[in-house]
């Protein structure tokens, strides 16, 4: 599964989500992303890669926020 | 009691109505791809599936190469060989081997490529202006309804030409690419064709090649890769990343990379982005485990298959693999 943001692509959700935001936001630093794009851009690879989250029983939606799980 | 053999020599000469014969050759297809039963024993299916035999990535048995378009036909069949005695009737001592020599206008950089198949022995399909697709099948065991897979005619391929024209004679400049069958007999007696009344010459088109280089040096596991056409014009190999790199890009998911022994060793991509002051792609590989790896390490960057491509609405490419060094 890949997330796109905006057009920069990041392919494996699953090795981002073995990182902090921190290194991921430092890792992907040249891509064309603000250092808050970029921690856009990890949580959607978390939320990808994560279970969604149930409220009384009813599943919620995953984030997503101007850009898009592929 | 019969007091010949007259009836035993041959058999029922008699012939449906609307039976083809092999009319005007207009598009050579060459490669190993077969089809079964099921695939040529419907028009539409079979279409499908020749098509799809185009769209394959190099190095797939089943890809097909369609030639291009015959604008002439020489038929360079050999004679058949006789011989007689003195008083004798004439005796055909050999059949001679089918051949044929096809004259296609075709640019500099397409008769390169196709000079590939030159001198080499190949399965060859032949769609014709009846629309019909022309194939080699094997008989089948008799009563039996022959269900067998068909393949392309098994010929000698030469391509020649595309040399200066002489300004007097329309024929000179062109490419003339021979056919010559391996076998008289395969050639006539197990021929058979299918009927493909909606496919059109214009369909079967041959892919284009896509080369990825490096526009400029890796910064650690940061690479820059460009995707161009190289071609036979001084200084003008073609771009493609204003028409295709953002759409490439896109199919990060279908990118991979590879390292160690036999490329057997998966390297994490972590990003695909464009880069459009190179009009590249920046290909971020995972640094830790790309830090691990010795210096000199080499890297296969796989991109997107044809099929792939195709899907995504790029069609008539294919890219290859570029290797990377740490």
């Amino acid at each position: 599964m890949h997330i796109n943001y905006n057009g920069k692509y990041f392919p494996n959700a699953t090795w981002a989500a073995t990182k902090s935001q921190a290194d991921f936001v430092e890792h992907e630093k040249h891509v064309g992303l603000t250092e808050a794009e970029l921690k856009e851009a990890y949580d959607l690879c978390i939320a990808a890669v994560a279970p969604a989250e149930t409220v009384a029983g009813t599943a919620k939606p995953r984030k997503q926020k101007d850009a898009e799980v592929v | 009691m019969s007091t010949n053999y007259c009836a035993i020599q041959g058999g029922n000469t008699g012939t449906p109505s609307c039976v083809g014969k092999r009319k005007v050759p207009k598009k050579p297809v060459v490669g190993g791809r077969k089809f079964t039963y099921a695939e040529y024993s419907n028009s539409e299916t079979f279409q499908d599936a020749i098509i799809a035999s185009l769209n394959l990535s190099a190095g797939d048995p089943n890809k097909l190469f369609p030639f291009p378009e015959v604008l002439e036909v020489a038929n360079n069949t050999e004679a058949d060989t006789t011989g007689s005695l003195a008083l004798g009737p004439v005796v055909r001592l050999r059949k001679g081997r089918p051949s044929y020599t096809y004259t296609v206008d075709i640019d500099h950089y397409q008769f390169q490529k196709l000079l590939a198949f030159d001198n080499k022995v190949m399965p060859v399909y032949s769609f014709d202006d009846a629309s019909n697709w022309w194939a080699y099948r094997q008989t089948t065991t008799a009563n039996t309804p022959n269900t067998k897979d068909i393949s392309g005619e098994m010929a000698l391929i030469t391509v020649s030409g595309n040399g200066f024209e002489d300004g007097a004679n329309a024929a000179t400049g062109k490419c003339t690419i021979t056919f010559s069958y391996l076998s008289v007999d395969d050639f006539e007696k197990r021929s058979v064709y299918a009927m493909l009344p909606d496919m059109s010459s214009g369909d079967l088109v041959g892919l284009i090649d896509v080369m990825l280089s490096e526009p400029q040096a890796n910064a650690a596991n940061v690479y820059k890769i460009k995707m161009t056409i190289p071609g036979p014009i001084l200084g003008q190999d073609l771009d493609i990343y204003d028409d295709y790199a953002a759409a490439i890009a896109a199919l990060s998911a279908q990118w991979s990379a590879k390292t160690g022994a036999n490329f057997a060793t998966s390297l994490t991509i972590t990003s695909i982005a464009v880069d459009a002051t190179l009009k590249a792609l920046t290909v971020t590989f995972d640094s830790t485990a790309y830090t691990a790896l010795a210096s000199g390490a080499l890297i296969k960057l796989i991109p997107p298959t044809v099929t792939q491509l195709v899907t995504a609405n790029i069609a008539g490419y294919e890219i290859g693999n570029i290797i990377l060094v740490k």
